[in-house]
């Protein structure tokens, strides 16, 4: 996916008329994407799987960029979280199957803080949802119109690159 | 809910690749197929078909023809049929593990129809071998043929250039700075100042009121005079001997002659007759050929050797977090192919069955830390061939231990020399044994054929007189049996190669008797020469270090005298004293 697509994605997402639901289901996929390595299987089906249901993709891109900023500072928890949980005797059976079945393996569950990340971001998945949706209400009533009556709305969708990209 | 706007392009997407893979991916790996391996065999490729499967994972190469790059019209070998299925499960770890590979009717050396000569760049020969081509060529047969009794009087020796001259002016100046050396010792300018000391201590001693401690003193000094005494006569003697000693420059002058008796030898183009020669001229170029060939091949082989194996598996570049690793079941390297069977007939000339086998070809030795094994056998009659090979890849070392031999292999049309003596093999058995080992960079191959049954056609137009050639062809056509023995060991990357063959005692034998003579008279004319040069070089420099020599005996002479009487004056004063009686 190139960088424009991105920008497009987000610019449309920030701007266009969207339910506060698709908000914050945005902002709480990008917080689960946000906390753990994106390199690897799981963030990409939990991406994927933001992108097909019908969450706000503006949301979602900066709800990603912002979580993976503090990520630095979760990660010695989740790291702590994951060590916890994969070094369980009682599920010592399940992770050596995943171990041994392919392309789960490639989904980095056994890394530390892939585990604690999903398992945290799991948690805090319906709070985070709760709170991005009244965040969501007053986004839509005060601060919706201002952005998109914001300068860099102005110029981006004044240049005709934009203009011609979005047609 | 459902985002259709980003799903269906994605869905398309993966139809296309879907589309690429099932039409045109086997044409492209085709391609690529004929591209790789024409820049390895620098020779026309052919593959009539390439299948390849996705869902059932395999490859299937039909009909693949390598042309022989040295000749036009003749592969290198061909197959009918190839075959790798591939296990689907670890596929998806990114790993090929092929469980058996097969071949059918492989055979080697077949005719085909047409050329396969391809524009391709050609690999440049490496130095050492073209150091052996240089030695093979600056030889013997071409020039036999050109000798003439009085070429060295038509010729002007710049003797300015020659080994032997240069060397005289160099010990020259060699002796000379040693020279300076003695001379500075010879100034005893030490003894000087301890004497000096000495005669000061005498004073003082005189000046001593305390007869006890005078007497003390003068012990102390007597033993003081007897040791710079003794250590003078010993540097007398070391002088004298360093003055004395005669320069044997003989051998090293001897050396330098004989380098430049072949260089003006190779000017003239006077060959050199001896064993090593005549086989280097015989078979030199072949053999080098052919060790080019198999050493280019080897070169792009080990290009897909991992040179450390362990740090490919061991390595994990994780920024974040830790891995916790779990019990593998199947640990498999990134490609193995764990038996790779083939069968065909050895070359239409040698028309015998034989089966092959390689087992355990991966990228990561040490993930199966078994040796790759290759194993091949095939008889039929008289004829009888056989490979055993393993290789150590998963060791500290890359260690190799091979073993080929066959047996009553019919050969034809075998060329051997160079225009002026060709030796041309119409048929022939051979029997060879071939041994190689290899241990990290090093390797000795040994590689022992006996050619039998020979009918050898000879050209033969090396000497000047018909006869002698005449005799030389016929004594060659009487040959039916010989041997060649190569050996090549050292350095993988500059290995030494010694060849012999008794053709070349043969020849040895007539040549020794047609030209021998007049070569080595030749040779003896240029050592002549040379001789008159050096000796009037040599008196020059004899003469010159002569009146060094005896300079300097002289001035040692003096000098210890001087020594000499000064430390018997002080020991006079000692007694006249009454100090030590």
């Amino acid at each position: 996916m190139n960088p424009l697509s991105y920008l497009r994605w987000f610019i449309k997402g920030i701007v266009k008329e969207n339910s506060p639901s698709a908000i914050a289901l945005a902002i709480a996929f990008g917080f689960v994407i946000g906390i753990i390595p994106k390199s690897n299987l799981t963030a990409q089906s939990i991406f994927i799987l933001a992108m097909v249901i019908r969450t706000n993709t503006g949301f979602l891109i900066l709800s990603i960029l912002i979580f993976s900023f503090i990520s630095p500072v979760i990660d010695p928890l989740t790291d702590r979280i994951g060590y916890f949980i994969l070094t369980l005797p009682s599920l010592n059976k399940v992770f050596n199957w995943m171990y041994n079945t392919p392309v789960i393996a490639w989904s980095d569950f056994n890394n530390t803080v892939v585990m604690g990340g999903v398992v945290v971001g799991l948690i805090l998945f319906l709070p985070v949802y709760y709170y991005s949706k009244k965040f969501g209400v007053y986004y839509n009533s005060f601060l919706k119109e201002k952005i998109a009556k914001s300068r860099v709305s102005k110029v981006l969708k004044a240049s005709w690159l934009f203009e011609w990209y979005f047609k | 809910m459902i985002r259709w706007s980003y799903l269906l392009p994605r869905l398309l997407f993966i139809l296309v690749i879907y589309l690429f893979f099932y039409f045109a991916f086997d044409l492209i790996l085709k391609r690529q197929l004929i591209n790789v391996l024409e820049n390895v065999f620098e020779a026309k490729v052919e593959i009539e078909r390439v299948k390849t499967s996705f869902i059932n994972p395999s490859i299937e190469i039909d009909n693949l023809k390598i042309g022989n790059k040295d000749k036009e019209f003749r592969n290198l070998f061909e197959f009918k049929k190839m075959e790798f299925k591939i296990l689907s499960k670890p596929l998806f770890e990114k790993k090929f593990v092929i469980e058996r590979a097969s071949v059918e009717g492989l055979g080697f050396d077949t005719p085909r129809k047409t050329s396969c000569k391809i524009k391709i760049k050609k690999t440049k020969l490496p130095a050492f071998l073209k150091n052996y081509i240089d030695i093979t060529s600056n030889y013997v047969m071409e020039n036999i043929s050109e000798i003439k009794s009085n070429a060295i009087d038509n010729i002007k020796l710049d003797f300015e250039n020659l080994n032997s001259i240069k060397l005289l002016r160099e010990i020259e100046n060699r002796y000379n700075n040693e020279y300076r050396h003695i001379d500075e010792k010879i100034d005893l300018k030490a003894y000087k100042e301890r004497i000096n000391e000495l005669t000061s201590k005498v004073e003082k001693l005189k000046k001593e009121k305390n007869l006890i401690k005078q007497l003390k003193l003068a012990m102390e000094l007597k033993k003081e005079v007897d040791k710079v005494y003794k250590d003078f006569k010993n540097d007398q003697r070391d002088i004298e001997k360093m003055i004395e000693e005669v320069k044997n420059y003989t051998s090293e002058i001897e050396k330098a002659k004989r380098e430049d008796i072949e260089k003006i030898a190779s000017i003239l183009k006077i060959p050199q007759i001896n064993s090593k020669t005549i086989t280097s001229a015989l078979i030199g170029n072949e053999v080098i050929r052919r060790v080019n060939y198999y050493y280019d091949l080897s070169q792009k082989i080990a290009r897909y050797i991992p040179d450390n194996p362990k740090k490919k598996i061991f390595e994990e570049k994780r920024k974040r977090g830790r891995i916790i690793h779990f019990v593998k079941e199947n640990s498999y390297p990134g490609f193995w192919l764990k038996t790779f069977y083939i069968s065909g007939v050895f070359t239409p000339e040698n028309p015998l069955e034989y089966t092959a086998s390689i087992e355990n070809i991966t990228n990561m030795p040490s993930v199966y830390k078994l040796p790759l094994k290759i194993s091949l056998y095939g008889k039929k009659d008289i004829s009888e061939v056989s490979v055993n090979s393993s290789i150590y890849f998963s060791s500290d070392i890359v260690r190799s231990i091979s073993d080929v031999k066959y047996n009553g292999i019919k050969v034809s049309n075998v060329n051997f020399g160079s225009d002026k003596l060709k030796i041309y093999i119409s048929s022939a058995i051979v029997d060879s044994s071939l041994k190689i080992k290899t241990n990290a960079n090093n390797i000795d191959l040994y590689l022992n054929s006996i050619f039998r049954d020979t009918h050898i056609k000879p050209d033969v137009n090396i000497t000047s007189s018909k006869s002698i050639n005449l005799e030389i062809s016929r004594l060659l056509s009487e040959i039916n049996k010989f041997y060649i023995e190569i050996r090549i060991n050292g350095e993988f990357k500059k290995p030494e190669i010694s060849f012999k063959t008794d053709l070349a005692d043969v020849l040895l034998n007539l040549l020794d008797r047609a030209v021998k003579k007049e070569v080595e008279g030749l040779k003896h004319k240029i050592e002549e020469k040379i001789n008159d040069e050096i000796n009037k070089n040599r008196e020059k420099l004899d003469k010159r270090l002569k009146e060094k020599q005896d300079e300097l005996k002289k001035k040692l002479r003096e000098n210890s005298d001087k020594i000499s009487n000064q430390l018997l004056t002080i020991q006079k004063q000692l007694v006249e004293n009454s100090i030590i009686k």
